[in-house]
């Protein structure tokens, strides 16, 4: 069966055996080695007449140039992948963070900005640790205004007029009047002390 | 800059960290824009003051469904509205110049599928275009009839009370509402005037797009929610 030889190129850079594909006339392609012998091979002489060295050379040459090309663009496809996991990653731990009750519940705006925009899991971490400490800062605040003894101001009436007492020095003002503010201590409060 | 009464809305339902996420994705579009309008559509049960700390409307009665977003859109209180799915991320201060890419000839702006990233594109019936997870459109009362049919028609494709021919179409389409929008745009009258944003991939940066679909900053980054790890987190 009548073949053609394609895509003959060099396997290595002795230059002494050429790889290509057998395309017959029945459409089937098979690939194929063809090594110069000491009775001359047919093949070979077949892709020398062809081709010639320079031929094969620059056919070499196309070849490695693509599979460099396929071999760059795969890289770049791994690395866009991992790149695109950890991007992944990185927002799920983002959301992780916020489904927390304390970040979630948190007024401090900038902080879970920081969160949001952070690019590193680490610098997640760092500032959902500083957003958690002050809240935990601020419910310990509240938790110690709530034992603190309360202090209410009220408007009570006051019928009788004191009078000042006796005392050497500068006489001080009137401190009640008919209608005072008086400040009056929660006792409830205080048992919790 | 912000015209009339346009606005985003974002859609929380089915799963709670989808509204773990709808938050956060309005805070970073507040981030950038703090003048924009937000309105998030969820579940009653799932409504808590917190919310109104992000979004400046909260629209309850989602139903527990899939595709909610479909029930909301029509219920838009904005002229022109971007919906943005719950797992988008806005990083950056050019999302203020979204209404601006309105075109007068479009009732909806939207950004191309990826054959590359989309798993199921070709059909033999035709093929998916449109990416539906971020889009702009106005408040017409053909465009707004149209988001109404999406739903409707939607829900009984998910009951299969809808059947179509399989061999066009396969079943393999039966869960995409991007199916639903596709035979309405091209088999229905409903069909509105469809364009595409400008560099639409800075506008829905799907997260396995090729870096080399843009040659700028993103503008909207499209996640994926890993629900299982979510929700193996033990808080819902």
């Amino acid at each position: 069966m009548k073949r053609e030889i394609l895509d003959p190129h060099w396997s290595n850079n002795k230059k002494n055996q050429i790889l290509c594909k057998f395309k017959f006339e029945d459409g089937s392609v098979m690939n194929a080695s063809i090594m110069d012998t000491a009775d001359g091979n047919p093949d070979w002489t077949e892709v020398m007449s062809k081709y010639g060295v320079k031929g094969v050379d620059k056919i070499t040459n196309q070849i490695i140039q693509n599979r460099k090309k396929r071999r760059d663009v795969e890289l770049q496809r791994q690395k866009e992948k991992n790149e695109r996991r950890k991007n992944e990653e990185l927002f799920n731990l983002k959301l992780k963070a916020f489904e927390m009750e304390e970040v979630r519940q948190s007024c401090e705006t900038k902080l879970k900005s920081k969160i949001r925009r952070s690019q590193s899991e680490f610098e997640v971490q760092a500032w959902t640790s500083v957003l958690l400490l002050k809240e935990y800062d601020k419910s310990i605040m509240e938790s110690e205004n709530e034992t603190k003894p309360k202090i209410i101001t009220e408007e009570v009436a006051v019928t009788e007029e004191k009078p000042a007492p006796k005392k050497r020095g500068r006489p001080k003002k009137a401190t009640t009047k008919k209608t005072n503010k008086v400040t009056l201590v929660d006792t409830v409060n205080n048992d919790k002390r | 800059m912000i015209k009339d009464n346009n606005g985003f809305i974002i859609v929380a339902s089915r799963r709670k960290p989808f509204l773990t996420s709808a938050k956060f994705c309005g805070e970073s579009l507040k981030d950038y824009w703090p003048e924009s309008n937000v309105t998030l559509f969820t579940q009653d049960e799932w409504i808590t003051d917190d919310l109104y700390d992000v979004f400046d409307n909260v629209v309850g009665g989602a139903p527990d469904h899939q595709r909610a977003k479909l029930w909301a859109l029509s219920k838009t209180p904005y002229n022109l509205t971007v919906y943005l799915d719950a797992d988008m991320e806005v990083a950056s201060p050019e999302i203020n110049t979204i209404f601006d890419q309105m075109t007068d000839t479009a009732d909806i702006m939207i950004t191309r599928i990826r054959e590359y990233s989309g798993v199921l594109v070709h059909f033999p019936g035709g093929k998916l275009e449109d990416h539906c997870g971020m889009f702009m459109y106005n408040n017409k009362p053909h465009t707004i009839e149209f988001m109404k049919q999406w739903w409707e028609l939607y829900q009984k494709q998910k009951t299969k009370e809808w059947k179509w021919d399989t061999k066009l179409y396969p079943e393999t389409l039966r869960p995409w509402d991007q199916w639903t929008y596709w035979w309405l745009m091209n088999k229905t009258d409903y069909a509105i005037k469809r364009e595409y944003f400008k560099e639409d991939a800075r506008w829905n940066f799907v997260n396995n797009y090729r870096h080399n679909e843009v040659d700028k900053e993103v503008i909207i980054h499209h996640h994926t929610i890993n629900l299982k790890e979510l929700l193996e987190n033990g808080k819902n």
